[in-house]
């Protein structure tokens, strides 16, 4: 029988081309007056433009935004936003500014206006991390998720194309391991069926003309949905082992995410069985894993740990890491299985 | 994709089994130690059973019937609920229950944990009514909105399938009818498809096999999905159909529902072709006027408003009601058109 506990915290999203122009209103309707604008170095113009555009909203910006939220940086974004008396946090960007905003949201409990401008997804989560002397601690509170997201596709459009796909198929992963989540449930089932069709459909066009704007809002919708996912349910194998390859041997998150997806999916294949049904049809393929793997080809995107600064070597290193502590996955974790599935991405072999 | 807003309020959602046992856990959730439990006069085993349950966290129990809440019900409720110090509101029953329960909430401001026991879907709504003087008055407030929501199937193994049929059916319509709704989104979409599935593969169910408990969940699932539709898009041609059916002639208000239904999307389909493809594919059918009125069928729920009670000289008094003033519809509405899609409810035929 049909037993689940789903739990939806407040939230408001605009969607749309153009709807950046809905963010005074926006940030009003949440009681600021003296918004920080949040962003990286390389977004400045865009944190600038957009503080212009909030006028007398506005108190001021912080343009240091850094991967992976160092904790200086955290304390000077702080700072910031105390010496101004800001009263809303508004970050543009990906991940890195939206962890910013966390960060400060997370003491000070300002609201958060995120805009994204990736397929990162963080901006729907309440998940948070901050690195200190190098080592990253992450951590749940409900005080970080985003009171008000605006997606504006526009925003997408400088994505270069080949990164539109590795990180729209990071967005995918987050979608797949959420069908099979130990605490899934239909709603975040939904979500995630219904962005891996987004993903799978409007992905091929955004990389071929990166500025098809139906294509560019497609995908992130589809983005919007796997942030949710992410935010809902747990993770599985294809997270763990992404985290122990990027982690450990520094590849870049989103090709680790896009080469590892069809292997994590084969694993699980037949211990998933009703949710590999649903992936399938949402990708128009027979079979989830090959079609994910059909996909990335067609994004051009890398396909083999080999291509993505691997060292061979270090797979019997990966699989002893990826198996050490125990976890939640579908089919369960074995140090040889998961070895031969190692072998298997880092050659880049379509999965059977 | 055109511009849209989504907002989701914060929401706990339980689908499960032995579920009053569970109670003293969720109030803790919510920081509450005095629940007032209110329960219709039928489900009176209930509420003691959840006041036993929660022992010392009862403060008191409201069980009286309340068709349509006349005001002084709802006010002696609130009374009650404010002498005893309430701090939560547990409600077990359907619409007449879980109305007396908002408007507990809506002077006091205490949180809602809702059990429900039919489909009206009133538990994922923030719209409240009450009657005074013969007139019904009705209002949107987000403090009415139950925090929580718990589903436990056995509440409604009890319910006679002339009800189940009738209360699933105008709970499929809020689905059906949202899909083209004006401020339908592609995420109360997706609600709505959902929505449209529970339901019709699990009412023939539950009419046929009423202690069918997996069925009973799955209704459940819909009709959770149908309150969330109310909540998320604004009504149309259907709901004015109904409401000056019902109120004109005193029909019961599921059996109006279920019976205007497939006119109303007959009378759409053209000018709302997407929206009503998808219905028919949720529906398992080629078209889904057609689809509705043969599950109706199927259900044995009333497919004519002869059957249930109105009178034939009453066509061009509802024709006139309507119209005055024009609803929301996607294909404009004239008397010629309003007439004879009430002349066709009013025989039962099948949608051509």
């Amino acid at each position: 029988m049909k037993q689940f506990t789903y739990n939806q915290a407040a939230m408001r999203v605009i969607f749309g081309v153009g709807s950046l122009g809905r963010l005074g209103d926006e940030t009003e309707r949440l009681g600021a007056r003296r918004a920080l604008v949040l962003s990286t170095p390389e977004q400045k113009e865009d944190a600038e433009r957009v503080a212009a555009s909030l006028g007398r909203l506005a108190a001021g910006t912080f343009t240091g935004a850094a991967m992976h939220v160092p904790v200086e940086i955290a304390a000077a974004a702080r700072n910031r936003a105390a010496q101004l008396n800001a009263d809303c946090a508004v970050a543009i960007g990906g991940g890195s500014t939206i962890g910013l905003a966390k960060a400060i949201a997370l003491e000070t409990g300002l609201p958060i206006l995120a805009i994204p401008t990736t397929y990162a997804g963080s901006e729907m989560t309440p998940i948070y991390g901050l690195t200190e002397a190098g080592i990253k601690k992450t951590g749940q509170d409900a005080r970080v998720l985003p009171k008000t997201v605006i997606y504006d596709p526009n925003l997408t459009v400088t994505m270069p194309a080949k990164l539109s796909g590795t990180s729209g198929m990071n967005a995918l992963a987050h979608c797949l391991e959420g069908l099979y989540a130990e605490n899934a449930n239909p709603i975040m089932t939904l979500f995630a069926a219904e962005g891996i069709r987004a993903l799978a459909r409007a992905l091929p066009v955004v990389v071929r003309e990166p500025k098809n704007m139906d294509a560019r809002s497609e995908a992130q919708y589809g983005a919007w949905l796997s942030g949710a996912v992410l935010g809902n349910v747990g993770m599985a194998l294809h997270h763990k082992l992404c985290h122990t390859l990027g982690g450990t041997f520094n590849l870049p998150h989103a090709e680790v995410h896009t080469v590892v997806l069809p292997y994590a999916a084969a694993y699980n294949r037949d211990a998933a069985p009703e949710s590999m049904k649903i992936a399938a049809g949402a990708l128009d393929a027979n079979d989830a894993a090959q079609g994910i793997y059909d996909l990335s080809v067609r994004l051009d995107a890398p396909v083999a740990l080999k291509d993505i600064g691997m060292p061979e070597d270090g797979l019997d290193r990966a699989a002893e890491l990826a198996t050490r502590n125990p976890y939640y996955n579908p089919r369960p974790v074995e140090k040889d299985a998961i070895r031969q599935l190692l072998e298997d991405a880092f050659h880049g072999i379509r999965p059977e | 994709m055109k511009e849209f807003a989504y907002e989701q309020p914060t929401a706990r959602v339980v689908f499960g089994t032995d579920l009053i046992a569970t109670l003293p856990n969720e109030l803790e959730r919510l920081g509450a130690s005095r629940a007032v439990v209110v329960g219709t006069p039928s489900q009176r085993h209930s509420v003691e059973a959840a006041a036993a349950a929660l022992g010392s966290g009862a403060v008191g129990t409201f069980v009286e019937a309340a068709t349509h809440i006349p005001i002084d019900v709802a006010r002696r409720a609130w009374n009650i609920a404010t002498d005893l110090e309430a701090d939560a509101c547990v409600v077990i029953g359907g619409g007449n229950a879980i109305g007396v329960a908002k408007g507990i909430a809506l002077e006091t401001g205490i949180p809602i944990v809702a059990m429900p026991t039919t489909y009206s879907g009133s538990e994922a709504t923030p719209i409240y009514g009450f009657t005074e003087d013969g007139v019904k008055r009705v209002g949107k407030d987000m403090k009415t909105l139950p925090k929580v929501v718990m589903y436990d199937a056995a509440l409604a193994a009890g319910l006679p399938p002339e009800v189940s049929g009738p209360s699933g059916m105008n709970a499929m319509a809020h689905c059906v009818v949202g899909l083209y709704a004006p401020d339908a989104t592609p995420i109360s979409s997706l609600f709505a498809a959902e929505g449209i599935r529970a339901l019709a593969r699990s009412l023939p169910i539950v009419v046929k096999d009423p202690g069918n408990l997996d069925g009973r969940a799955d209704v459940f699932y819909g009709s959770w999905l149908a309150g969330s539709m109310l909540r998320m898009v604004s009504v149309s041609l259907h709901y004015k159909l109904c409401h000056v059916l019902g109120g004109t002639f005193n029909l019961g208000h599921a059996d109006v529902h279920t019976v205007i239904l497939p006119h109303a999307v007959a009378f759409t389909h053209a000018a709302a072709p997407e929206a009503t493809k998808i219905a028919a594919e949720a529906l398992g059918a080629n078209d889904a006027a057609q689809g509705l009125y043969d599950l109706i069928r199927n259900i044995g729920a009333p497919t004519s408003l002869e059957e249930i009670g109105m009178l034939r000289g009453g066509i061009e008094k509802a024709v006139e009601m309507t119209l005055d003033p024009p609803p929301y519809s996607p294909r404009p509405v004239d008397a010629d058109g309003i007439r004879q899609l009430i002349e066709d409810a009013y025989y039962g035929r099948r949608p051509r």
